[in-house]
């Protein structure tokens, strides 16, 4: 996934989505009355606080997209990232509810580091078992997020629940300090958070990292696989359990910054949206590239905007998690797969590969280039 | 139908249905194969009769094993006709060519590993017993064994079989299923002499029986040895077809290779180095497969230490050994530089066995260039990496290794087989600024290509670098080599200084036979 | 009957659905192809049988009916784009549960106050439920449960002592030595991608039509997950997931079970053991398999592309 889909590719892939939701969102009719389309323009770019909610749908989204890109670019995957969310926003709760003393600014940064240790710790289990035993991290992860879930049941319904409010179906914890909030900033009547800035920036700083030093080039090693890795004689163990923490600890930190930035409370709803799952094929739309996971995220962000459109009409909101899955898969399909992959998993096995390999007839890929 | 009793209809009798000897069995005429834009196969036609041995002749890459896949339903041709037994066919998959008792035994024999011999001889052969327990298939496959006069254990599962062995089970495959014209492509490349000469027997036996059998080679020797008639190719074309009474070795020689190529110069400096790395009883690996038992070696500065020895007997982890990249269970290797002790990894070269091995395939060539550099200044400083030197340094090494024309940030899967092994090679005669451990270093390279490599080994080791060469060729390992260690069933099975060089003494220690 | 013993029919019971979609999973894995989309596929066959058996008011059509959008729809969404246009089995996979989700939610948007009056009924086995303790919980089962544990043995025969089975194997093995052999493997990627699609369909279908009665988005819970960890759990041995999913049942069953009995252990802790046991089973099994080095019947070949060397 070095290269990730081509740019024409991730235009087509967006395109054929956007067309699909055109027909399908053609079919509805608003309940509100006027046009299907007002509501969602509206509800989007159209007014301030469409754009408002464009952004604050995409700031989960970005940093789940930043913990899965970097994950994948060591060769690994991260499905766990609503569980690691679940788990960063529990502990920076945990850590809120006993320095409820204690200023703003402090406490938001307390709060963020316990986010982002939380996250990581959940994460460590499955890496361990990925590193040291070859447990796949595709299952392992993703089995922790039904955990996690099941663990937030437990603490907003049980120890920390909050008998005051009645939240329908989601299950909503005792309320944080006043002071446990993020500031905004206005411009218009367009409202950005500072956790979507905070965002881009670590955007930035992954790059530079990924760019510029040795950690990024044992990243891209050990993405190349197991058998060059062996050849450089590099260990790359210690990378593989970095970055698996590290995706787990950015994760874990979107979990706070969401509870700081919208929530303002530990509640069930914080993976109702699933952003985590979301930002996994948002990173995959960018082909992984760090600040490419930016727009990515903004665009996904636009389409959970139009679903909860939607869903206000009374139309399913979940043509969103199609849509999501049909950019993903248009996205990355391959037109011809390029031969030289074929060539590298039969010389994997324990036969040896077949006569010198012949001049690779140019791929779709490259002629698109 | 029970798979036990023998005249079932399951194979067919040898010979039976063979072509009389004389006629053309197998016609292909006019074939061209493209690969992209490089043309393997340029208008080749080829004939080969009932009962005669018919030998591809040519280099590597001149187009043998394309035409015969072409003619076993690997490949299909972009123009050009097949005809077997005078009648016009079209070949377009393997399942077909067996139809018409085509059968091909690949250089790597194309055996599902991990499935028993039994299982191997049954898979996708429409008379194979729809329904048919593993005892009955193991009789029933002892029983085709026999028929052949091929002895392999059915229970075996194929993954520890010999080079042999395997070969064996390829090759009742292909006759089981009504082969009359038996393709052997490199048949002798994995095998050691004395197994060779057992395979020359049965191809004489089949060959009298009325098979016709192609034979791909590139082996000047054997070539005289067992052939009928000799097909030479070069460069994706037919050069001559010679009856073996009309063809002389060194004419054979000629007609391979386009042009006369200087020779590697054999001048020998008696320099005698310093150690540069000294095993004592060092083993690696905890099963018998690709286990090194208790090596003993010394590898010293300015020479050239052949490696010889049939692949799969402890070439892989000896590389690794060398270049430590891989733990020695007991014993201790030392590596030196300049008289004192270093660390196992500084200055140390290693070109491996198959491309993907060292070149990220998926990743751009600016990567793959300075993947031994990066983590040393200057391209490294404390954490940070130079981008602006990382270009330089790889656009450098790209042009070195002659490939001037491509750019940096292309996938390096997408390089030929030639052009990954002459960046690979470029970048690694960089790192082995002491020690420079070369696997089959000249496999897939054109003649111009090999004979370019082995000058930098030998300027390599002028340099005062010990080269240490792990090839098959045992023609390459007796030209390049100062001195020369077999390696049999992970052991040491002997070592010569070069006034003692003799072919037959090495092809007994390479069969573990002396 | 003995709660103990109700207990444990149920589990039985629970466990089926991950037979199937296990069974179905590891014929596609045996040909080389890993497919992760599992949790979405059988939503499709949860939500169309569903529909199917209520609208037919016929729960046999309603199974059928979801096998058969199982396997449409896998052919659509995960073949087409792995064996035909050979894209990453581990995307496509991904996005096979993403629009899985979508879809099923979509269609079953206005199915989700409906419920059946009645699923699969129990048929006893003459003779074998009269077997003490054993009999009540194996033998007074719905018809779907004989025929998950029918189907896995047939497939156990299949693998081992068929030639069809011998070729399945070669080509998870080795796709180019197979194709060698005149094996068409592309053939059998897409029919057995299409038959593990049928089988997650069924199982989706198994759960709303014999275990829940009714539908919504979040039905599956995971079992598509659970069952991939289960084909690892099992080694690739077809009875071996008989046992397992079985196993796996009765820890799907705990949390009602414990919350009918008044547990003092609260309810969400219940509810975490069948990911938590997965993921430590799996921990356990993969360390066990190390250091056993006993070889592994995980095929050579999985999630490799297999590309033909002429296009």
């Amino acid at each position: 996934m070095t290269a990730g889909p081509s740019p024409i590719r991730r235009v087509i892939a967006v395109l054929a989505a956007a067309l699909v939701a055109v027909v399908f969102i053609s079919m509805q009719s608003s309940p509100l009355g006027g046009s299907v389309w007002e509501q969602i323009w509206l509800s989007t770019f159209g007014t301030g606080l469409g754009t408002t909610s464009v952004l604050q749908l995409a700031m989960p989204i970005l940093f789940a997209g930043l913990a899965a890109a970097v994950c994948q670019r060591t060769g690994m995957w991260n499905i766990g990232i609503p569980g690691q969310m679940i788990m960063g926003a529990w502990t920076a709760t945990w850590v809120a509810y006993h320095l409820s003393g204690v200023p703003q600014a402090p406490l938001v940064l307390a709060m963020m580091a316990a986010g982002v240790i939380g996250g990581g710790l959940w994460m460590l289990l499955p890496a361990l078992a990925r590193v040291y035993l070859g447990v796949s991290e595709i299952i392992g992860t993703l089995l922790l997020n039904f955990v996690a879930i099941q663990w937030l049941i437990y603490w907003t319904g049980g120890p920390w629940a909050n008998t005051n409010q009645n939240g329908g179906g989601t299950l909503i914890a005792k309320p944080l300090p006043a002071q446990a909030t993020l500031p905004q900033f206005t411009i218009g009547s367009t409202t950005i958070g500072l956790a979507l800035l905070i965002g881009v920036a670590l955007a930035v700083v992954l790059a530079a990292v990924y760019r510029y030093t040795q950690f990024g080039y044992r990243s891209a090693l050990a993405e190349s696989g197991d058998e060059l890795v062996r050849y450089a004689g590099i260990s790359v163990w210690r990378t593989r359990l970095v970055t698996l923490v590290l995706s787990g600890g950015i994760a874990g930190l979107g979990g706070v910054l969401l509870v700081l930035d919208q929530l303002h409370v530990l509640s069930t709803s914080l993976t109702a949206d699933n952003s985590g799952y979301v930002g996994i094929v948002a990173a995959a739309l960018a082909g992984n590239a760090l600040l490419g996971v930016v727009p990515s995220a903004l665009l996904f962000g636009f389409l959970a905007a139009i679903g909860s459109a939607l869903q206000i009409m009374d139309v399913s909101g979940e043509i969103v998690t199609l849509l999501t899955g049909l950019v993903l898969i248009i996205a990355c399909i391959n037109v011809g797969k390029p031969r030289f992959l074929a060539r590298r998993s039969s010389a994997r096995g324990t036969s040896p590969p077949s006569a010198p390999a012949p001049e690779p007839a140019p791929t779709l890929d490259e002629v698109a280039k | 139908m029970s798979p036990a009793t023998p005249d079932n209809g399951v194979g067919t009798v040898p010979g039976g249905a063979s072509s009389p000897p004389g006629t053309a069995a197998l016609e292909l005429t006019g074939i061209v194969k493209s690969f992209g834009s490089q043309r393997a196969l340029d208008g080749v036609n080829f004939e080969l009769r009932g009962g005669e041995v018919h030998t591809l002749l040519g280099e590597n890459g001149a187009g043998k094993t394309t035409l015969m896949n072409i003619a076993s339903g690997m490949l299909r041709a972009d123009a050009g006709s097949i005809a077997v037994d005078g009648k016009k066919v079209s070949i377009p998959t393997p399942a077909v060519a067996m139809s018409y008792g085509i059968g091909m035994v690949h250089q790597h024999y194309r055996l599902v590993e991990r499935l028993t011999v039994a299982e191997n001889l049954a898979i996708g052969w429409h008379e194979t017993p729809r329904v048919v327990s593993r005892g009955a298939l193991v009789d029933w496959a002892a029983e085709v064994c026999d028929r052949y006069g091929l002895q392999v254990e059915p229970r075996a599962a194929v993954d520890t079989l010999s080079a042999g062995e395997r070969q064996r089970v390829a090759i009742v495959r292909a006759l089981s299923r009504g082969a009359r014209i038996l393709i052997l492509d490199e048949p002798t490349a994995l095998l050691t002499p004395h197994e060779a000469d057992a395979l020359f027997e049965n191809v004489r036996r089949m060959a009298g029986e009325g098979h016709g059998v192609v034979f791909i080679s590139h082996k000047l020797r054997e070539v005289m040895e067992i052939s009928d008639r000799i097909s030479v190719l070069r460069g994706g074309q037919l050069v001559a077809t010679l009856a073996r009474a009309d063809a002389e070795v060194r004419e054979l020689a000629r007609m391979t290779v386009a042009t006369d190529v200087p020779d590697v110069p054999v001048e020998r400096a008696s320099k005698s180095g310093r150690p540069i790395l000294v095993a004592t009883g060092a083993s690696v690996g905890d099963h018998d497969e690709g286990r090194l038992h208790e090596i003993d070696l010394e590898i010293r500065e300015h020479e050239v230490l052949g490696v010889a020895g049939v692949s799969g007997n402890g070439q892989v982890q000896l590389a690794e050994l060398l270049t430590g990249t891989c733990e020695h269970d007991s014993g201790t290797v030392t590596q030196f530089e300049g008289g004192e002790a270093v660390n196992p990894t500084k200055g140390v070269g290693h070109i491996p066995e198959h491309h993907s091995q060292g070149l990220a395939l998926a990743a751009s060539l600016e990567f793959n260039a300075v993947l031994r550099s990066i983590t040393k200044p200057p391209l490294r400083r404390g954490l940070v990496i130079s981008r602006r030197r990382l270009r330089t340094a790889a656009r450098e090494l790209v042009d070195r290794a002659g490939l001037k024309k491509l750019q940096v940030q292309r996938p390096a899967g997408t390089l030929s087989g030639g052009q990954m092994q002459r960046l690979l090679v470029h970048r690694e005669l960089d790192a082995g600024s002491r020690l420079l451990v070369a696997v089959h270093p000249t496999r897939g390279l054109d003649v111009a290509a090999t004979n370019h490599v082995q000058m930098e080994l030998l300027a390599a080791r002028d340099r005062g670098v010990a080269v240490v060469l792990i090839s098959e060729d045992l023609d390459e390992v007796l030209e390049m080599s100062d001195r020369i260690v077999v390696l049999y069933e992970g052991r040491i099975a002997g070592e010569l200084a070069r006034p003692e060089f003799d072919r037959n003494r090495l092809g007994l220690l390479m069969g573990g036979a002396a | 009957m003995t709660v103990l013993q109700a207990a444990l029919a149920t589990a039985v019971l629970a466990g089926t659905p991950l037979l199937y979609a296990a069974l179905g999973e590891m014929m596609g894995e045996k040909v080389g192809l890993l497919n992760i989309g599992l949790e979405g596929m059988m939503l499709m066959g949860a939500v169309v049988g569903f529909i199917v058996a209520i609208k037919t008011d016929s729960l046999v059509l309603g199974l059928l009916a979801g096998g058969a959008a199982g396997t449409v729809f896998t052919l659509v969404a995960y073949t087409f784009p792995v064996v035909v246009l050979r894209s990453e089995q581990g995307v496509v996979g991904f996005a096979v549960w993403f629009i899985g989700v979508g879809l099923s939610a979509i269609i079953g948007t206005h199915w989700t106050s409906r419920s059946l009056e009645s699923g699969f009924g129990n048929v006893n086995l003459p003779l074998l439920d009269k077997i003490p303790f054993v009999g009540k919980i194996l033998f007074e089962q719905p018809w779907p449960v004989y025929a998950g544990v029918l189907l896995a043995i047939f497939v156990a025969w299949g693998l081992g002592s068929t030639r069809h089975g011998m070729n399945m194997r070669a080509i998870g093995e080795d796709p180019d030595a197979a194709h060698a052999m005149g094996i068409n493997v592309p053939f059998w990627q897409v029919f057995y991608s299409g038959v593990s699609g049928f089988l997650c369909g069924v199982g989706g279908a198994v759960l709303t039509l014999a275990i829940t009665l009714n539908w919504n988005s979040e039905v599956t819970a995971g079992r598509g997950w659970i069952a991939l960890a289960l084909v690892i759990f099992a080694g690739w041995r077809p009875l071996a997931l008989v046992w397992a999913s079985f196993g796996f049942g009765a820890c799907l069953m705990l949390a009602p079970f414990g919350q009918a009995h008044g547990w003092a252990i609260p309810s969400p802790f219940l509810s975490m053991i069948p990911y938590v046991f997965t993921f430590v089973v799996l921990v356990i099994r993969t360390w066990y398999a190390r250091r056993s080095g006993r070889p592994s019947l995980e095929p050579a070949a999985l999630g490799v592309t297999f590309v033909r060397e002429r296009r």
